[in-house]
């Protein structure tokens, strides 16, 4: 395993469980999705979208994917649950092996394993009402009696009116859509949630709302989530450990109180730079990050964070960095750790 | 101060007088099951060299607002009452020709995602010079030197190269600051941007913030600002609206709204985001749903979600009443409701 640096021994985000087995474990997950042109589709590159990603999570926690669009958080999300077929590593949730399942283990696992998407309208068939669709995935699981009788609990649960069930998605509210989806999800019983952006469609009030019945329901049903996201704010509010991206790299990780009030990777520091609150003041404000990442095809040699970085050197832009622990449980890919962090 | 500082000033109006002011505007679409009015008798004004902010949640009115301003507003909607004055004249009275002059010319506009406002199949030297060529007769060599000038002003390196690009050749934050070069290429003296930054990234975002900032302190021209996001607008404006259910509940000074807000749905605003509570502390929570817009309650339209309701509420729409200086709330009780504590807040970083 490579995110613990050159010594296998340790993993970030160690989490160690009471049985010594954590209950989400990915290691070296890595997918490129290959470009082709022409004629025979000749393969002229890869979009490296997620590059060797390694943490483990135990059963009840949330872990947050931060990072801006494209650095790969959601790929990675969706290759966790083979959503998408990960070129190479290997990921386990429960008990379940995630990446050697064969085709007819997958339903069984898919009724443990659940994500929520960003836009709650998009997953919600139009033409079916709010029943039949939080109904649908016990239908597919043939477990659609068992189903009719959790409906009105699972409503509750998620605090969807139990009036609304004959509605359509278009006359609900973004948050009630949310509900609705959150429903189809949790009606299965899953142990695992991955939750990509569930909140960023929503108004600030029903977010607050929607965070909370996250909180809530994860504390009652003992839901392990995986939550991506690009606003520090709620990553902070919500999540037990972080694991901040780039690039398709973890580059830092770690308990979200230690990368918050330590954030030690440059790209982490220039993050929680720009996250602006409303005592902020634009002319004081300073743009410490510059331009936009570069092309997940064409990788800058060593570092990937190198040509925006303020405090690169001479070693950055030829070697990549491994990983590299800072504290108990913190790790960050940098040159300058664990010999000049300057904490902030 | 500089020739050409002093120049804009001259055609930019003197700093402090209203360039934009907005009386008693009201604006209703009729659907099926009735008439919503999106926009009711919502009145504000912007000075000159000011950056104003309006904030509110989804559905509250504010685009409806400024889309009003514009006169962009389409059938089955209609503007039904108010007067819009920029610099002393009623663009509600103008014709269609004249009010097509002012747009773009005197007020430009940019929005949410800069992709779908520029034409993917023609290059951004085509669509910055079409604009400037539209109100300026001009030769193209000359309007290619201003789009080139605008470009420089919004940061983008090597404009001349740039010019010969499609807008998907441009990532997100570059496809913004074209649209905002584009909004400058005419000299316009007021900005409206509806939600300028929704659709980029945070660092991003800083970004084009600053460089909004930037341009208005360096041009004296004026900004509306519509965000969602109290973030957005606290750190850029100078003032802020905030509307609820098509009305304006709360205005004033920032730091005035942020740290004494009066209205208690501005309270609960900002006692909701998440950047802005301890990291232990549970986020407030606003009881209850956003009102439907075809039956707003009556009296004040927040009652029914108001933990400091009383009976009156019900009854009396409340006036704009001030609360501190040019700081004024909607509500009867904002004399009496406790404003946040400020130990219970800090900062994040």
């Amino acid at each position: 395993m490579n995110a613990g640096g050159t010594s296998p021994t340790r993993t970030p985000s160690g989490a160690a469980s009471s049985n010594g087995r954590a209950f989400l474990s990915v290691s070296a997950l890595t997918k490129y999705f290959p470009i082709r042109k022409g004629l025979f589709g000749r393969k002229i590159g890869d979009v490296k979208a997620v590059r060797d990603v390694s943490f483990e999570l135990e059963r009840g926690r949330t872990l947050s994917l931060m990072g801006e669009s494209g650095c790969g958080k959601t790929t990675c999300g969706l290759t966790i649950l083979r959503l998408t077929e990960p070129t190479t590593g290997t990921v386990r949730i429960g008990d379940y092996d995630v990446t050697s399942l064969r085709r007819e283990q997958m339903k069984a696992f898919r009724q443990d394993a659940q994500m929520i998407f960003q836009d709650p309208q998009e997953p919600l068939d139009p033409r079916m009402n709010v029943r039949s669709a939080i109904l649908e995935p016990m239908r597919i699981h043939d477990r659609l009696r068992e189903g009719t009788k959790r409906l009105a609990e699972i409503a509750d649960r998620v605090g969807f009116p139990k009036k609304y069930l004959r509605r359509y998605p278009r006359e609900l509210s973004g948050g009630l859509q949310q509900r609705v989806c959150l429903s189809r999800a949790l009606i299965l019983q899953p142990s695992f949630l991955v939750l990509d952006e569930p909140t960023s469609a929503l108004d600030v009030s029903v977010q607050e709302r929607v965070l909370n019945l996250l909180l809530e329901l994860q504390a009652g049903l003992e839901l392990t989530y995986l939550f991506i996201s690009h606003d520090a704010a709620v990553v902070r509010y919500l999540s037990n450990w972080v694991a901040v991206m780039y690039l398709g790299q973890v580059v830092e990780i770690g308990r979200t109180d230690q990368v918050f009030s330590r954030p030690t990777h440059p790209y982490t520091q220039a993050l929680s730079n720009a996250v602006l609150t409303p005592q902020s003041r634009i002319r004081t404000c300073k743009v410490v990050l510059h331009g936009s990442p570069p092309s997940p095809v064409y990788l800058p040699e060593g570092c990937a964070f190198a040509p925006r970085c303020a405090q690169k050197r001479d070693a950055c832009g030829r070697e990549p960095p491994e990983m590299t622990e800072v504290e108990n449980g913190h790790f960050v890919r940098c040159h300058r750790c664990p010999a000049e962090v300057t904490p902030t | 101060m500089s020739e050409r500082r002093r120049r804009k000033d001259n055609l930019h109006g003197t700093p402090g007088e209203h360039l934009l002011e907005v009386t008693g505007l009201s604006t209703e679409f009729v659907v099926y099951e009735g008439v919503v009015r999106a926009v009711d008798d919502v009145s504000f004004y912007v000075r000159s060299g000011e950056v104003v902010g309006m904030v509110g949640e989804t559905g509250c009115g504010k685009s409806v607002t400024v889309n009003s301003v514009m006169r962009l507003i389409l059938p089955p909607g209609r503007i039904v009452s108010g007067e819009v004055r920029l610099g002393g004249r009623d663009l509600m009275q103008l014709s269609e020709a004249e009010m097509r002059s002012v747009r773009g010319r005197e007020i430009s506009m940019i929005f949410q995602k800069p992709m779908s406002s520029l034409n993917p199949v023609f290059t951004l030297e085509s669509q910055l010079t079409d604009v400037i060529r539209l109100h300026r007769s001009i030769s193209g060599e000359e309007a290619r030197r201003i789009a080139i000038d605008s470009l420089k002003a919004v940061a983008l390196g090597s404009p001349e190269e740039l010019l010969a690009r499609y807008p998907f050749e441009l990532s997100g934050g570059q496809q913004q600051r074209a649209m905002i070069a584009m909004a400058l290429s005419c000299g316009s003296r007021l900005l409206i941007a509806d939600e300028p930054t929704t659709a980029l990234d945070v660092s991003v975002q800083l970004q084009i913030l600053k460089l909004i900032r930037q341009i208005m302190d360096d041009t004296n021209m004026s900004t509306l600002i519509i965000s969602h996001d109290m973030g957005v607008i606290g750190c850029i404006c100078d003032r802020i609206y905030v509307m609820y259910a098509s009305q304006i509940v709360e205005h004033g000074p920032t730091e005035a709204i942020i740290e004494h807000p009066g209205h208690p749905y501005v309270i609960g605003l900002i006692g909701s985001i998440p950047a802005f509570v301890k990291s232990e502390a549970r986020l407030e929570h606003i009881p209850g749903e956003v009102p439907n817009p075809l039956d707003p309650p009556s009296g004040c339209r927040f009652h029914p979600r108001c933990k400091h309701a009383i009976a009156a509420c019900r009854t009396t729409r409340p006036d704009l009443r001030d609360v501190g200086p040019e700081h004024a709330a909607a509500c009867l009780r904002t004399d009496e409701i406790p404003r946040t504590d400020e130990s219970e807040r800090k900062l994040p970083c």
